[in-house]
């Protein structure tokens, strides 16, 4: 939607943000006529007389000769605003007589007359009826073409709170809402730029929702924005509920368990990624924005990495990828070693895991997956249970239910830990679509290597790298610092280089403007004489 | 067409895996881990193969306390005309499969031995199941059956301890042997070396020892300790060398740092101890005249352990004198030493390949009959210097201010 | 010819764990006793000239595919007998070495296994990496190669804390002088691994800064050599020159070796992890190059069509070629480096290099002639 203040570097556009019709039928394609009673008709009758479509029919000027109406949707406006600046200004106001008799009666009301910023003419029921339920307020008067439309957008929202799925230790607390307007405002805070460009689309046939493409002109590469762009304008589809199904939509390759695109709640998450060359997609009505294109390492980072000095952020970032990787092979390496390599396990252990596995009937692959199943369904049903049994259930279930297989003699005691170390494993992982995929792969490994032992593994292991440095996100490569290499960014994988030396952005991302900081940013305190700090 | 059929062709290879029924698959529970292999030849020229068996279930872990009832190794024995055929007939005895990668240990009867090794040690070798790294003993004085059977206190599996009491005596106290499997047949291939190994000795009534009461006393019945070293020449074994002669061998083979020398002061014999921490060996071979000698340089550095009669033992010129004594002592250990083998004509130490890698052409000569004729005539030249760092938490004995 | 284009850092990735691939898990060079690493050192040498000789073809005909460079040389249709032959020489290393790894990995782990249906996964990860293009290959290869090094650090600080190393197994050196070093080398490591870098033939062109070409390829030729000379130095100084001669797999020996506070015992599994990733890589720039002639050579638009049926025959081939390890064995010491190897690494480049500089003098000739003072 068009913003308040056209200069705050907007582009003017005409193929985006407008309505290209929908599939719902009975959008009068007659033109708006003049007569109020006709038009209130046609209105009534397109919405089937819906009750939260309020219809203020008034008189307007101070002689109350010119019968207009006020049209609203109750809940999606700020009603306040409506009876304030627009209703005292327009009922019983001898102000606005001059303009009534004027030939450009709107465009005058518009100038000079209502004092709420925002409005502008509608001139088809298209357009009328997406501003009116966009939550504007639409002025019809009798014997005046078309109407006019004033911004009033309320209606109730979540207030600014700390994303739930991504805590952070350090960095700011605030997560996008579902609000576009409110999202996008939270980016604008941040990236005072205004080469920071919005275009704004409405996808979605019947549920023409507001989608808002974001990227910073200049940085972002632009081939890879036009790609976006043409991947969203041709989106023919029903409905966009939540930013998942773009993502679902404009993806590069759906057969893939890697997503390609990254999402995330946090608002200064998204303006580094749009620093760094890279678009994102707010969706209206979802707090997860998109943002692409977007490589393997990213979905190992955090936003308080960045915050936090480079050794400490270095060695957590390796305990997620090795946090990863246990998650994905964990269970297949215990099943390996002692269904096919016992010889590769330190003999007292081996003693101990068979003196243990002795009573168990089962044999050690279906045992893994009996307990890999059983977990994966505690952990569902911990997220969909009310929030104070939810927790309880799972603590319970997991150290009680583990507790009492053993002791029945299902399970052995090390499964269940080869268990356990794998599920919080995964929850080391910061990016949740990055976390299912390890999980769902972990049954393939285990699979693999009760069939084949180690080499199983070791051949899926290669397929998955295969697998991985085929695809592409937007055009970059999946693997990308690492492979193709790129040396200018290797200081961002699963290391983190000092801040000051991070000094050129990602090649592949941004191909002008790759400088980020000027040289010798390495902070130095200025040498002191004999003073000790 | 031909891609559809390439396709069903790819699903029906695919589905070959479904069918594959895991071979190679060895359940834990469907193995038995034998911990010890023990090989005695009987009198009609058959192989005696005893594997000693752990017990899973009898081993402490986490869940049991006490870790159950019953022994925690269990002997199964098996004759053959070979060792893998005796391996072969042992497998009809046991409910699993016999497992030999954690079969640490590797005995041989003395008698067995003293016929000839070389005929048991190929499967060992091989077989891609046994650890190159498993010890190789001798059973002294009886079978190595006897010695398998006994149980053991502190470690519940026997075969651990055999490694370990090997292992802290070789490098604790000297005189006493560890040889791995792939060191031994490195021995037997090399040219101017003959093999060394260890031994374990039972101590007791074997019967007793076989029974797990026999663990429920203070004063055990039976039990086993770490023996001689035993030299072995063309596979077989010819002899026994023990006490400070044993040491010379395990010193030279630098398997010893820590031991302790003994020393007599002022006419009181015994009197003084010292505890060496650490012993550098440098064994040098050297051509004079066209004859080759041997140059051995060995350090030890030690503290005073023991001190029996009065001593100033912060004195200068005392540890001077100490020191001194002792490196007689050491080179003269080391001269009997090694004249004891040049007489048992059999070159354990090595000394025939570090000619051969330092001076190839001379050793071309030598090379044949080298035990009887090299090696015997050897000259030998020791050097040895101690030095004695500290001694420890008291400086003179209290023997010194005895009122 | 692929669309495709890798940059040369991607190429010497390629070349390194190409080289190492199966060189580092096989005796090479054992002929030579504890001078065994010397033979390496010698074939790391000789691979460089080798590899000099296929790049400086490769700069006469810097943008063509090797079977349209062949043509250009030898005229259409011996040039494309040429490419056939190479096609089927590649298609048959691919099979060997293969085969190579079925029988290491029967012998060291999986003695129940069939043969057929190790080297069936094998085959099934190989052609689904050729299919989806030699970029993705050369990714996967700087992967792999980041995690090779790790495995090889790790591996070697372990050695070194087992206490395991004993430089004396060295000496003497060259006790028989230098005639087992040389026939060693000669009969063994000048081809495997060091001449079949000329496999790379089909991916020179494919880079993209063609004049980093050299640097790249002589470079981790020389990174490959050194490793293989320093693992082969490890192995003799741990086990010994009289086993090596007798083990099959040198570096398997060594690592069984390790033993580091009671519980790193029995390593098996690292070779075997060294081994699959080492002999994937090798059977898969093999495998390439040969459906990359294949296609050219019958004309199919896209090498994606030709994986799955040369794949196959590659399978059933690694299953044909020998019956009993010991006879592959023996064809690839006594028949293949004096029928194929030295013929197709060293003859043919040679004699195609001096016609080429012939047509070159030709040319240059003829251009004087036409343009007279």
């Amino acid at each position: 939607m068009k913003s308040v203040k056209k200069n705050q570097g907007e582009q003017e556009n005409p193929t985006h943000g407008e309505d290209t019709g929908g599939t719902a039928a009975n959008i009068p394609a007659q033109t708006m006529g003049t007569d109020l009673k006709t038009q209130i008709e046609q209105l009534k009758k397109t919405t089937g007389n819906s009750s939260d479509i309020v219809i203020h029919e008034i008189k307007m000027g101070s002689k109350a000769n010119v019968p207009a109406a006020v049209i609203c949707v109750d809940g999606l406006d700020d009603s306040l605003m409506i009876n304030e600046n627009l209703l005292e200004v327009l009922m019983a106001n001898p102000k606005i007589d001059p303009y009534l008799d004027s030939d450009n009666v709107l465009d005058d009301l518009m100038k000079h007359a209502i004092k709420i910023g925002g409005v502008k003419t509608v001139m088809n029921w298209n357009d009328l009826f997406a501003e009116l339920l966009s939550g504007q307020t639409i002025l019809l008067i009798d014997g005046v073409y078309g109407g006019l439309s004033i911004s009033t957008r309320g209606g109730e929202q979540r207030s600014i709170e700390e994303p739930s799925t991504e805590v952070t230790v350090r960095g700011p607390r605030e997560g996008f809402t579902e609000s576009l307007r409110v999202n996008t405002a939270l980016i604008r805070k941040r990236i005072k730029n205004p080469n920071l460009w919005l275009e704004s689309y409405k996808i979605g046939e019947v549920t023409r929702t507001d989608v808002v493409l974001m990227y910073i002109k200049g940085i972002a590469n632009d081939k890879v924005v036009e790609e976006a762009r043409k991947r969203l304008q041709t989106l023919k589809i029903d409905a966009i509920l939540e930013s998942g199904y773009i993502e679902q939509l404009i993806e590069d390759k759906t057969f893939t368990i890697f997503p390609t695109i990254y999402h995330s709640e946090r608002p200064d998450v998204v303006a580094a990624n749009l620093l760094e060359g890279r678009f994102a997609i707010i969706v209206d009505g979802s707090p997860f924005a998109l943002v692409a294109p977007a490589v393997f390492i990213q979905f190992f980072q955090s936003a308080d990495d960045y915050y936090m000095r480079f050794d400490i952020a270095t060695a957590i970032r390796f305990l997620r990828v090795l946090g990863y990787l246990i998650s994905l092979i964990g269970p297949a390496t215990y099943v390996a070693a002692t269904t096919f390599h016992q010889e590769m396990i330190p003999t007292q252990l081996v003693f101990t895991l068979t003196g243990q596995r002795e009573a168990i009937p089962f044999p050690a692959f279906v045992e893994a997956i009996v307990m890999e199943i059983t977990f994966e369904i505690l952990r569902e049903a911990g997220l969909r249970l009310p929030r104070p049994i939810g927790q309880t259930v799972s603590i319970v279930g997991a150290l009680v239910i583990g507790q009492a297989a053993v002791q029945a003699g299902l399970v052995s005691a090390a499964m269940v830990i080869v268990v356990s170390i794998t599920a919080i494993a995964s929850f080391a992982t910061p990016s949740f679509s990055i976390a299912i995929s390890a999980r769902l792969f972990r049954f393939v490994f285990m699979l693999l290597a009760a069939t084949f032992g180690f080499y199983g593994i070791i051949i899926g292991m290669i397929a998955l790298v295969v697998h991985l440095c085929s695809l592409r996100s937007f055009g970059v490569p999946y693997t990308t610092p690492i492979a193709p290499l790129v040396r200018q960014n290797i200081g961002d994988t699963v290391f983190r280089a000092p801040i000051w030396s991070m000094s050129a952005r990602p090649r592949l991302l941004s191909q002008k403007n790759i400088v980020r900081q000027g040289e010798n940013q390495r902070p130095m305190p200025p040498k002191k004489n004999g003073e000790p700090s | 067409m031909i891609k559809r059929q390439i396709k069903m062709a790819a699903v029906l290879l695919l589905s070959i895996f479904m069918l594959t029924g895991c071979w190679s698959h060895k359940e834990l529970t469907d193995i038995a881990f034998v911990s010890a292999i023990g090989v005695d030849r009987l009198e009609n020229g058959k192989y005696l193969v005893t594997y000693q068996i752990v017990n899973s279930l009898n081993i402490p872990n986490g869940m049991q306390l006490g870790g159950g009832q019953g022994p925690p190794v269990t002997i199964y024995q098996a004759t053959g005309r070979t060792v893998q055929e005796a391996f072969r007939n042992g497998g009809q005895e046991i409910s699993r499969r016999l497992y030999f990668s954690h079969a640490n240990v590797l005995m041989v009867g003395e008698e067995t031995a003293k016929e000839g090794i070389y005929p048991i040690l190929d499967v060992l070798d091989r077989h891609k199941e046994f650890r190159n790294t498993a010890t190789f003993v001798i059973a002294r004085n009886c079978k190595a059956e006897d010695i398998l059977k006994v149980l053991t206190p502190i470690d519940r599996v026997p075969a651990n301890k055999i490694n370990k009491t090997l292992e802290y005596a070789q490098e604790g106290s000297g005189g006493r042997l560890k040889i791995s499997m792939s060191d031994l047949i490195s021995d037997f291939t090399t040219e101017g070396k003959e093999a060394a190994v260890g031994s374990i000795k039972l101590i007791g009534d074997p019967e007793k020892g076989k029974m797990q009461d026999s663990l429920n006393q203070t004063a055990l019945s039976a039990y086993l300790m770490s023996s001689a070293i035993g030299i072995i020449k063309n596979g077989k074994l010819i002899g026994w060398v023990d006490g400070n002669k044993a040491r010379v061998i395990t010193w030279l083979l630098k398997k010893t740092n820590i031991t302790s020398l003994t020393l007599d002061w002022n006419h009181h014999p015994d009197a003084v101890d010292i505890r060496t921490i650490k012993t550098n060996v440098d064994i040098k071979p050297v051509m004079k005249n066209g004859k080759p000698e041997m140059n051995i340089d060995i350090t030890f550095q030690g503290q005073l352990y023991e001190v029996d009669v009065p001593m100033k033992v912060m004195d200068m010129k005392v540890i001077d004198r100490l020191q001194k004594a002792y490196e007689k002592k050491a080179e003269q250990q080391i001269y009997a030493g090694i004249r004891y083998m040049q007489q048992e004509k059999c070159d354990v130490f090595g000394f025939g390949q570090m000619i051969h890698q330092q001076y190839p052409k001379q050793w071309k000569k030598m090379k044949n009959h080298w035990n009887e004729k090299g090696f015997a005539n050897l000259k030998v030249n020791v050097h040895s210097n101690v030095i004695i760092s500290n001694s420890e938490l008291r400086t003179d004995p209290f023997h010194s201010n005895l009122k | 010819m692929e669309k495709a284009k890798i940059s040369p850092y991607q190429l010497f990735v390629m070349i390194f764990m190409f080289e190492l691939g199966s060189a580092l898990l096989l005796a090479i060079g054992s002929g030579a006793k504890q001078d065994a690493w010397l033979a390496i050192l010698g074939g790391m040498c000789m691979g460089f000239f080798l590899f000099y000789l296929y790049y400086k073809i490769f700069t006469f005909y810097p943008d063509l595919s090797p079977v349209q460079s062949l043509q250009a040389v030898y005229g259409k249709f011996l040039g494309w007998i040429f490419g056939f032959n190479f096609g089927i020489y590649f298609l048959y290393l691919s099979a060997r070495v293969l085969r190579d790894f079925g029988e290491m990995l029967i012998i060291t782990s999986y003695p129940e296994f069939p043969l057929f249906i190790i080297n069936a996964i094998m085959a099934f990860c190989i052609i689904y990496a050729v299919k989806k293009g030699i970029e993705v290959i050369a990714r996967t290869g700087e992967i792999f190669f980041i995690f090779y090094y790790i495995m090889a650090i790790t591996g070697f600080v372990l050695i070194i804390v087992s206490r395991l190393i004993n430089l004396n197994h060295l000496k003497p050196v060259l006790e028989s002088g230098v005639m087992p070093v040389l026939k060693s080398m000669i009969t063994e490591t000048i081809y495997v691994p060091f001449g079949e870098t000329i496999v790379f033939f089909s991916i020179l062109p494919l880079v993209n800064h063609s004049k980093k070409v050299k640097i790249a390829g002589l470079s981790a030729i020389l990174l490959s050599g050194t490793n293989l000379v320093f693992s082969m130095l490890i192995n003799i100084s741990v086990i010994g020159a009289e086993t090596i001669q007798r083990s099959p797999f040198p570096l398997l020996s060594t690592i069984r070796e390790i033993q580091f506070a009671h519980f790193l015992e029995r390593l098996d599994v690292f070779f075997m992890i060294a081994l699959i990733v080492g002999g994937f890589f090798k059977v898969t720039l093999f495998f390439y190059a040969a459906c990359v002639i294949f296609t050219e050579l019958f004309k199919v638009d896209g090498y994606q069509k030709t994986v799955y049926p040369l794949g196959f025959i590659m399978l059933c081939a690694s299953l044909m070629i020998a019956s009993t390890y010991a006879e592959h064995i023996n064809e690839g010491l006594k028949v293949v480096p004096i029928l194929f190897h030295f013929p197709a690494q060293v003859a043919f480049p040679l004699l195609s290099l001096l016609i080429i500089l012939w047509k070159e003098r030709r040319k240059k000739k003829k251009q004087q002639k036409a343009s007279p003072a």
